[in-house]
C-alpha cells in the first residue's frame, strides 16, 4: 500500500471537511439571496462546482 | 471384475509414481526439509509484522521490520534454490512420471473407459509458471502480475517500464489504472466485480489468464496472476495456480482454494483506511489482444464500484502524473479528487449506513430466535427498521457512485486531452 492508505485517509477525512464547510457556509451565509435549500442540495451533490455556482449567481 | 481391474490399475500407478519419487530423491530431488520451511514461516511472519506496522502508520517500526524482511527473504530464497533440483532434473522426472502412468494406462485400459478418473486433474496455461521476473522496488504486486500476463500472452514488457509508467511511487495501484495500462498496451481488459471461482476457471479453459486482487495478510491488498488450477476426481477445484511478487516471485505457487476463496472475498480487510476500498471478489477480466488503445477510455470504471475507482485511480494519477511529470495526467488526477469530493461523502456515508441496517437486521433477527410476544415485536420491527435503513444505505450508495462515475469520466476525459494534444 506504501502512503496509499495515508493518502485516502486524508481525501476521505478533507472530503467530508470540505462539504460540512461548504454546507455549513451556505446554510448560514446572510448573503443569500434565495431558495437556500435549493443551493444546498446543489453543493451537497455537486461539492465544489455547487459552491462555485453559488459563490456566482446565488448571494447578493 | 470391472472393479478389480480398477483397483489393480490404481494400485500400479501408484506403485510406479512412488518409485519414481523414490528414484527423484536419491538423484537429489529432496522434499523439502524443516530448516527451509522454518525459514518461510519466519519470512511470512516479519512479512504480516511489517504490513502491520505500515497499516498502523508506525514507519520507524516499518523501516527496521522492512530490512528484516528483506534479510528473511534472501535467506529462505536462497535455502530453496539450494534444494531445488535443475530444470533438467525436473523435466526429466516428469517425462519419466508420464511415460510410467501412460504405459500403465495402456496395459490396463482394455474397455471401461467412461470410468471416472480417480487422479486430481489440472489446468495450467503455458508459458507462466516458470518465466523469470525481475523487478525492483517496493508494492509492485499489479506490476507483476501485469509483466506474467504479457509474458503469457505473448508481448514482450520489460517489468521495470511497468513500474515506472503505472507506479513509480509505489503505492497501490487501483484496478482502473490495470486496466487501462494493460488496453493501452495491447490487451483487451475490464474490471468484474463479485466474480465468481466458475468465472475464474472459465476464463483458464478459454486460455485466457486472469488477475484478481487478494488479502495478502492484515487487509493489505495484493494484485495475483491466476494461470491455473487443479481439480479433485468429482472435477470440484481444489487449488489454483498462482504467479505474484509475494507467493509466487520466482515460480508459480498453488494455493488451497478455500484460503484462496477468504484471501479474494475479502482483499483490503475491516480495518480502517483500507476497508473505504469496497473491492470484494475483484478480477481482471481478460478478453484477449487487441489493437493498443491510443488513448485512456473515459469510461474506465465499474458502476458498483465507481467511489472506490475513482478515489484509487484519482490518487495513483495525482503521484504518478507528479512524479513523471505528466502535467494532464495530473490534472486529470485533480479532477476526479476535487469532483469526486461529494461522491466520496456519500459513498463512505453509504458504508456507515448500511452498517447500522446489518446491525440492527441482526440484532432483531436474535431477538426474534429467543420467542415470546415481545421479543417478536420488538424483533420483527427492528429487521423491518434495519431493512429500510439499509435501502437508504443502498440508494445513498448508488447516488454515490453515480457522482463518482462523473467525476471519473472527467478526469479521464482531461488525461485524455494529453494523448491528443501530445499526437
Amino acid at each position: 500500500m506504501g502512503i496509499f492508505a495515508g493518502l485516502s485517509t486524508a481525501y476521505v477525512m478533507g472530503a467530508f471537511a470540505f462539504q460540512a464547510i461548504a454546507l455549513g457556509f451556505i446554510g448560514l451565509d446572510a448573503r443569500c439571496q434565495a431558495r437556500r435549500m435549493l443551493w444546498l442540495l446543489l453543493t451537497l451533490f455537486t461539492g465544489p462546482v455547487g459552491l462555485l455556482v453559488y459563490f456566482l449567481k446565488g448571494r447578493n | 471384475m470391472k472393479k478389480s481391474k480398477s483397483v489393480i490399475r490404481s494400485w500400479a500407478v501408484a506403485a510406479a509414481m512412488i518409485m519414481v519419487l523414490a528414484g527423484a530423491n536419491l538423484a537429489g530431488a529432496a522434499s523439502i526439509p524443516q530448516e527451509v520451511e522454518e525459514l518461510r514461516l519466519k519470512y511470512e511472519r516479519l512479512y504480516q509484522q511489517y504490513t502491520q506496522a505500515l497499516s498502523d502508520a508506525k514507519s520507524s517500526t516499518a523501516a527496521e521490520l522492512g530490512k528484516e524482511v528483506e534479510l528473511a527473504k534472501r535467506r529462505y530464497e536462497e535455502a530453496r534454490k539450494a534444494l531445488t533440483p535443475s530444470q533438467k532434473t525436473q523435466e526429466k522426472i516428469k517425462e519419466t512420471a508420464e511415460t510410467v502412468k501412460n504405459t500403465v494406462d495402456k496395459l490396463f485400459s482394455s474397455g471401461d473407459k467412461n470410468e471416472t478418473p480417480t487422479a486430481v486433474a489440472s489446468k495450467e496455461l503455458p508459458g507462466y509458471s516458470d518465466f523469470k521476473i525481475s523487478i525492483d522496488g517496493d508494492n509492485y504486486c499489479g506490476q507483476f502480475a501485469m509483466t506474467s500476463v504479457f509474458n503469457g500472452m505473448g508481448i514482450a514488457k520489460d517489468p521495470q517500464k511497468i513500474y515506472q509508467d503505472t507506479n513509480p511511487a509505489g503505492i497501490f495501484t487501483g484496478p482502473p489504472t490495470i486496466v487501462e495500462y494493460l488496453n493501452m498496451n495491447g490487451i483487451d481488459a475490464s474490471q468484474k466485480h463479485n466474480a465468481s471461482l466458475g468465472d475464474l476457471t472459465r476464463k483458464i479453459d478459454a486460455g485466457l489468464p486472469v488477475v484478481v486482487l487478494m488479502n495478502s495478510g492484515g487487509g493489505v491488498p495484493h494484485w495475483v496472476n491466476v494461470y491455473g488450477y487443479n481439480t479433485d476426481a468429482e472435477g470440484k477445484v481444489v487449488s489454483l495456480k498462482l504467479r505474484d511478487s509475494y507467493w509466487g516471485t520466482s515460480k508459480g505457487y498453488e494455493m488451497d482454494v478455500e484460503r484462496f476463496k477468504t484471501a479474494w472475498n475479502d482483499p483490503v480487510g475491516t480495518k480502517l483506511p483500507n476497508s473505504l476500498l469496497g473491492y470484494s471478489n475483484l478480477m481482471i477480466d481478460i478478453k484477449g489482444t487487441r489493437e493498443p488503445a491510443q488513448s485512456p477510455s473515459a469510461l474506465n470504471f465499474n458502476f458498483n464500484t465507481a467511489m472506490e475507482d475513482n478515489m484509487s485511480s484519482g490518487i495513483n494519477d495525482v503521484v504518478t502524473g507528479f512524479k513523471r511529470i505528466a502535467p494532464m495526467q495530473l490534472a486529470g488526477g485533480i479532477t476526479k479528487c476535487v469532483l469526486g469530493i461529494p461522491g466520496t461523502v456519500l459513498g463512505v456515508t453509504a458504508k456507515g449506513i448500511n452498517k447500522l441496517g446489518d446491525m440492527t437486521v441482526d440484532w432483531g433477527k436474535s431477538r426474534l430466535d429467543k420467542g415470546g410476544f415481545g421479543n417478536t415485536l420488538l424483533g420483527g420491527t427492528a429487521v423491518v427498521g434495519g431493512s429500510v435503513v439499509k435501502a437508504v444505505g443502498y440508494v445513498a450508495k448508488a447516488s454515490g457512485n453515480l457522482l463518482s462515475g462523473v467525476a471519473t469520466m472527467a478526469g479521464n476525459f482531461t488525461k485524455k486531452l494529453g494523448y491528443v494534444f501530445a499526437r
